[in-house]
């Protein structure tokens, strides 16, 4: 970076918000996605709008390619300076600006913390729906730019459901009100066509988001099933029974003894191939005849014994089991590779079976996660990366799996995003004709490719490389 | 079908195509666009009144004829179908298997599932399940140089890729013509229920709406209309100006608690029940209700669309009554109160005000609601009020990247010119 323009960031917010040494640059090197590694050579962390706005102008005039960064939770790659350059920072801009419950509407800035938006609104009865399960830790403007999803996704939708209005600084430095506060703005759904850009579109700087009424009540319901196919079968049921669950979520035997295992044990049950938690929400005058009829459907399913959460600590429990699932999964092996793909919900059963195949024949031990409910699935393929041969194994595991899924009428990625893990296969799901559609919106957003560049198209696709 | 349906604000057209098939859809769009000539799509032909008016005389496409389910999968709750099919013939198909597309628009026997997603058209369940945008999956579209493209698919979770379902919602036809779109449905509830009740002002009503929410009901759809509205659906008259329609679907004990608590909320705040619909008879209720706020009249008609804040929504109401006072009107409201949109019809039987007064009355009641934070949409207005003003009434910095998308993907400006917001 020349030093001209080391100079202007370093005026920005100040030389103490710069980071520029490499001990501290190399924190940022990858997010989630630690198979792509690339340090920036600078690392600005914005203290508000104005700080964003002065640096993607200065990135824009010295040519910098930028990429936006909250918590740095993303599982593709999204936050990853692919060419080096600028990283801005969004985690200090924090502050929840407003909770409007006359209307349900929260204004926040990027760097709040999805769980802290819901807990500052607990005690009027009101929630953040989307609930990735890092949202302890990821940012909001991270869940808007991924279109994050999360167990209750199945009722609630994802984040786009939940956006209505941003302010966003563009790649070309104007900062910009998209949509509005009141419903139904006229025009283009600009907001919706940023959410899930992978902050390829610009920085939003500010977010106005719907809060949700906490559900009078909840009954949180775990059992096994003998096999996987059984479970999948029985999610299949639910669905076309007519009943929609708050979540719907599975876990296989490896990922239960996992979580059993660590310091989060739910008392989830160890002989059976496959958990499934089901959780039921709203008024609590439908609560039973749901449950019954949920019950009914998994034992025609062949399963075990139904455990109905008794209180809110054993529901807790049984929650903080699933949420740190993928933590637990981390102490299995050495390394992971975390994969999120998605298939019709009447498709999981059989593409569940091609899953393990693919990991049986390439010799690698796999544990499945899945948001079964909405045919989200994330197998996770346990590895070590130090025995020879075995990280490409796992590459090319992974890579079948996309292929199968996509197969099955499924697509690439669920609730991930593409970022620059996923990027080389858009090829498998969109021909050119469709991915020009998708660049069109570039070109109109992010002409130069400045802004996060070389994610989501294929490097061919890429204007900056 | 004749040439009358496809006039737009009088304007008469170049010619019209009738496509059977996606291919020969192709082949019109190619040779209108090899000559440069302007290009309209219509399906049911109900709601050719929306926009500004044609900048000139286009080849009108009527999409009716590529019509019908192409896949429907009950186990995965999801829909593909033709962009002609008409919303009323695929709600027969999923009633079927007791689900249904949560999507209740006037004229919803006749309007099309591409009009519909083209012109965002919700009706009052909107507030419990959301607009086209929260239920489109997937979509085919044949663009102005006759690429086709597609975008998303059948599941209700994916991100790969830009959400390009969600730019094509609402996009009035500039951007493209759908051929096929995928829906994620739900099963119908077990029962429903609605109960009317009558205020004396909106804003007791407002208040029962978020006394409602408060108390953790679930409606579907709650409602707050005039009395001249309310008399167009037939109940009894009463000297109330303010009806409240609240409708709840789902198994029986829990509508039941939902009828109950909504009862004691009515009595305490100054309301009163007037009717308790349950089963079929509320689903015919909001069969005819949904209707009402476009139905076609004799009288002269204009109609606008207001959506606003909480706060501002009583005020929007009041505005729309001196508005209609000053012009001799009757007018309706149907106010979606949860979502805070008022679309109010004002109807004259004689003496309807001159263009230019009516044009400028509108403007007026634009910039309340603009300055209240929301949006005024005129959706009904003859011509010749239409001429002076854009009927979108947005004029944001964001239009300008607006108007580079249109560019990017219609850059002989084909499709639709002119009717779209900021003359797009």
């Amino acid at each position: 970076m020349k030093p001209e323009a080391l100079e202007e960031l370093r005026a920005i917010a100040g030389p103490e918000n710069l980071l520029v040494d490499p001990e501290q640059t190399i924190t940022y090197e990858c997010d989630g996605f630690a198979f792509h590694r690339h340090t920036p050579e600078a690392v600005l962390l914005a203290q508000t709008r104005e700080d964003v706005v002065r640096a993607v102008r200065a990135a824009v005039r010295h040519r910098l390619p930028f990429v936006p960064r909250g918590a740095g939770t993303g599982l593709s790659g999204g936050a990853l300076p692919r060419f080096g350059g600028l990283i801005i920072g969004l985690s200090r801009m924090k502050a929840i600006l407003e909770i409007d419950l006359e209307n349900r509407l929260a204004d926040v800035e990027p760097g709040v913390v999805n769980l802290d938006l819901s807990k500052s609104a607990e005690t009027s009865g009101y929630h953040f729906a989307p609930d990735p399960s890092s949202q302890m830790v990821s940012t909001i403007g991270g869940n808007l730019a991924e279109n994050a999803g999360g167990p209750h996704c199945f009722k609630y939708g994802m984040t786009t459901n939940h956006v209505q209005a941003l302010e966003v600084v563009l790649p070309s430095g104007d900062v910009m009100e998209l949509g509005s506060r009141a419903a139904d703005c006229p025009g283009y759904d600009l907001v919706g066509v940023f959410v899930g850009s992978e902050g390829t579109f610009g920085v939003a700087t500010r977010a106005t988001v719907k809060l949700a009424r906490n559900p009078q009540a909840v009954k949180t319901l775990l059992t096994s099933f003998p096999t996987m196919k059984d479970a999948c079968d029985a999610v299949s049921s639910i669905i076309a029974g007519g009943i929609i669950p708050a979540a719907l979520e599975m876990m296989d035997h490896r990922m239960v003894a996992a979580v059993e295992a660590s310091i989060n044990r739910a008392g989830m049950p160890l002989d059976a191939e496959a958990v499934m938690i089901i959780e039921l929400d709203g008024l609590a005058a439908a609560l039973d005849t749901q449950a019954d009829e949920i019950g009914g459907i998994c034992r025609a399913h062949r399963c075990g014994e139904l455990r109905v959460a008794r209180d809110e600590e054993e529901r807790a429990t049984i929650w903080k089991g699933r949420k740190h699932a993928f933590g637990a999964a981390g102490r299995m092996s050495r390394d992971i590779y975390l994969q999120d793909v998605v298939v019709p919900r009447n498709r999981l059963s059989e593409v569940v079976v091609r899953l393990y195949e693919i990991a049986d024949r390439a010799g690698i031990p796999l544990a499945s996660l899945f948001h079964a409910g909405d045919g989200n699935m994330h197998p996770i393929l346990l590895f070590d990366r130090s025995r020879e041969g075995e990280e490409q194994r796992v590459l090319q595991a992974a890579h079948e799996m996309l292929r199968v899924c996509v197969e099955a009428g499924g697509t690439l990625s669920g609730e991930h995003g593409i970022g620059s893990e996923k990027s080389e296969f858009m090829g498998l799901v969109y021909s050119d004709e469709d991915l020009g559609a998708m660049m069109h919106l570039r070109a109109v957003f992010n002409p130069d490719e400045l802004c996060n560049p070389g994610k989501i198209f294929p490097i061919r696709h890429c204007l900056y490389k | 079908m004749t040439s009358s349906a496809a006039l737009i604000d009088g304007l008469s057209v170049l010619r019209e195509e009738f496509p059977s098939s996606v291919d020969e859809l192709a082949e019109a769009v190619k040779s209108a666009a090899a000559s440069k000539e302007p290009m309209s799509a219509t399906g049911g032909g109900t709601k050719l009144h929306i926009g500004n008016p044609l900048r000139s005389a286009p080849v009108m496409i009527h999409m009716g004829a590529l019509s019908g389910v192409v896949e429907y999968e009950p186990d995965n709750m999801t829909v593909s179908a033709l962009a002609g099919t008409r919303l009323g013939e695929l709600q027969n198909v999923l009633r079927g298997r007791r689900q249904f597309l949560p999507l209740d628009p006037p004229a919803a026997e006749a309007a099309t599932l591409g009009g519909l997603v083209a012109c965002n058209t919700s009706g009052p369940l909107r507030f419990r399940y959301g607009t086209v945008k929260d239920m489109l999956l997937g979509v085919r579209i044949l663009h102005a140089d006759g690429t086709r493209t597609k975008a998303g698919g059948k599941l209700v979770k994916n991100v790969t890729g830009y959400d390009m379902c969600r730019l094509y919602t609402g996009s009035l036809g500039t951007l493209g013509l759908f051929t096929e779109l995928t829906f994620k449905v739900n099963p119908l509830p077990e029962t429903n229920a609605t109960l009317l009740a009558s205020y004396r002002d909106l804003d007791s009503l407002l208040q029962a709406k978020q006394d409602c929410l408060a108390a953790g009901l679930l409606p579907d759809a709650i409602e707050g209309w005039n009395s001249s509205a309310f008399e167009s659906l037939g109940p009894a008259a009463s000297t109330a100006h303010w009806f409240l329609m609240v409708r709840f679907g789902d198994v029986m004990p829990a509508v039941e608690w939902q009828v109950a608590k909504l009862r004691e909320i009515v009595a305490h705040g100054g309301g009163e029940v007037l009717q308790l619909l349950e089963g079929e008879a509320s689903e015919r209720f909001w069969q005819g209700a949904s209707s009402l706020r476009d139905a076609s009249e004799g009288a002269e008609i204009a109609a606008v669309k207001c959506s606003v804040l909480h706060r501002s929504t009583s005020e929007a109401a009041l505005r729309m009554e001196r508005l209609a006072g000053r012009l001799g009107a009757r007018l309706s409201v149907y106010c979606h109160a949860g979502a805070c949109v008022l679309y109010g019809r004002f109807a004259w039987d004689e003496a309807r005000p001159q263009p230019l007064e009516l044009r400028r009355e509108l403007e007026e009641l634009r910039k309340y609601c603009v300055s209240a934070g929301g949006h005024a949409v005129i959706e009904r207005a003859g011509p010749a009020v239409k001429d002076g003003l854009d009927v979108w009434g947005y004029e944001a910095p964001a239009l300008e990247v607006m108007r580079r998308i249109k560019r990017e993907f219609d850059p002989n400006g084909l499709l639709n010119p002119g009717r779209f917001v900021g003359g797009i």
